[in-house]
């Protein structure tokens, strides 16, 4: 069976981002929001803003080109 | 950085030293990480042994998905990854040899050496990143350019019909046959699984954006997450490839028959035998 875990936070990587907003686009619940904190890159920095709608899915993880995102997961233990 | 990917990156990428050189949005950077967490999944399903991995790149972008990886890598001439693979493959047959190259590489410069590799039955692992042309130098056309694309060297449309990778690998008797596209994320993991496990030659096909040449050139479109949908749109999954106006994707063949290696070991051995050869 599989555990019921919760998304607490979608850490993005500013050194790694290069703002190809593919997560952006395809979180099919609009988790994210370009914000205007500039990255490494100097390019605006995606931001998890609607975190509580994440249905973690895992695309903005698998779709994201330069590994900069993190879905950080707590409760993954409890039944 | 992702915990995952990281895991498997060589120091100066896993300590953030060095990135990717893909542009932003670039599909080669989301293959790598599909073929991160197939070795991941497969570590843990099947044991699978990492340390055996020798990994052959071509040159252009896509030769460059492996190299922030912590495998031995050989970066190939152009055009020649295959003939090299061949040779580790010989010398080490129990070693697993995968194969990174571009639509240019694999099928221009290096024609010659894929139909001879299929033809053998080299147990090599081929993963063809396609993006419909060169990309690493600037946009020219290449042989799986759509008929009529713009590209920086066919500024009226390129003349050319498009080469099928996919149709001339079955018909040279390839034994695993795959073409899928970076958006179907699940079936790219699932197809270089089973390319890891498969004995003997094996081509996955990989339809990718290239957001600055491809995207802006040949299909009109630059924003990444766009190209992706526009691949789901002019796709079709089907049991035997074509690469038309309507590009089918899907697994097309999938069976065994002796590989180059096992034939070549066992004239190798049957010669030491017989003469009273001195290994
Ligand atoms: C012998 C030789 N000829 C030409 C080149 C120039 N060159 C480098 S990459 C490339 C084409 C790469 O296209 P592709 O294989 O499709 O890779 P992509 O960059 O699109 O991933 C060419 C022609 C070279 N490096 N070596
Ligand atoms: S997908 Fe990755 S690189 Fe692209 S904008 Fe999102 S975090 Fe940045
Ligand atoms: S896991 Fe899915 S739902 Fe959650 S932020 Fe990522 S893409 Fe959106
Ligand atoms: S030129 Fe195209 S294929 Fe090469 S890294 Fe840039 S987007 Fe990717
Ligand atoms: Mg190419």
């Amino acid at each position: 069976m599989r555990r019921r875990s919760i998304v607490v936070k979608i850490d993005v990587d500013k050194y790694l981002c290069k703002g190809c907003y593919i997560c952006v686009d395809k979180c099919p619940t609009k988790v994210f929001e370009v914000s205007s904190v500039i990255g490494d890159y100097g390019i605006f920095l995606p931001e998890a803003r609607h975190v509580d709608r994440c249905v973690d899915c895992g695309i903005c993880e698998l779709y994201c080109p330069d590994y900069a995102i993190t879905i950080i997961r707590s409760g993954g233990n409890e039944a | 950085m992702n915990p995952l990917i990281q895991n498997y990156l060589r120091s100066e990428y896993a300590q953030g030293k060095r990135r990717t050189i893909f542009c932003p949005g670039c599909g080669n950077g989301i293959i790598l990480g599909y073929f991160v967490r197939a070795i991941d999944e497969l570590k843990r399903e099947d044991g699978f042994d990492d340390s055996k991995l020798y990994i052959v790149t071509g040159i252009g972008c896509s030769g460059n998905i492996p190299v922030p990886l912590k495998y031995n890598i050989i970066r190939a001439l152009h055009g020649r990854a295959l003939s090299v693979a061949t040779g580790v493959k010989l010398v080490r047959p129990d070693s697993e040899v995968v194969v990174f190259a571009g639509d240019g590489d694999l099928l221009s410069i290096g024609g010659n050496h894929l139909i001879h590799t299929i033809r053998r039955n080299v147990g090599i692992k081929v993963i063809l990143v396609n993006n419909m042309l060169y990309g690493m130098t600037g946009g020219q056309v290449a042989p799986t350019t759509p008929m009529e694309a713009i590209t920086h060297t066919t500024p009226y449309g390129n003349p050319e019909p498009p080469l099928d990778a996919c149709k001339l690998a079955v018909s040279l008797g390839a034994t695993y046959v795959a073409r899928w596209v970076v958006p179907l994320a699940k079936q790219c993991i699932q197809s270089i699984k089973e390319l890891l496990l498969h004995r003997g030659f094996g081509l996955l096909e990989c339809l990718s954006q290239c957001p600055v040449y491809q995207g802006r050139y040949v299909i009109g479109i630059d924003r990444p997450s766009k190209i992706m949908d526009y691949y789901l749109k002019i796709t079709v999954v089907s049991d035997k490839p074509s690469y038309g106006d309507k590009i089918t994707i899907g697994k097309f063949v999938d069976y065994e028959r002796p590989t180059y290696e096992e034939i070549m070991w066992s004239i190798v051995n049957k010669a030491r035998e017989g003469g009273n050869y001195e290994a």
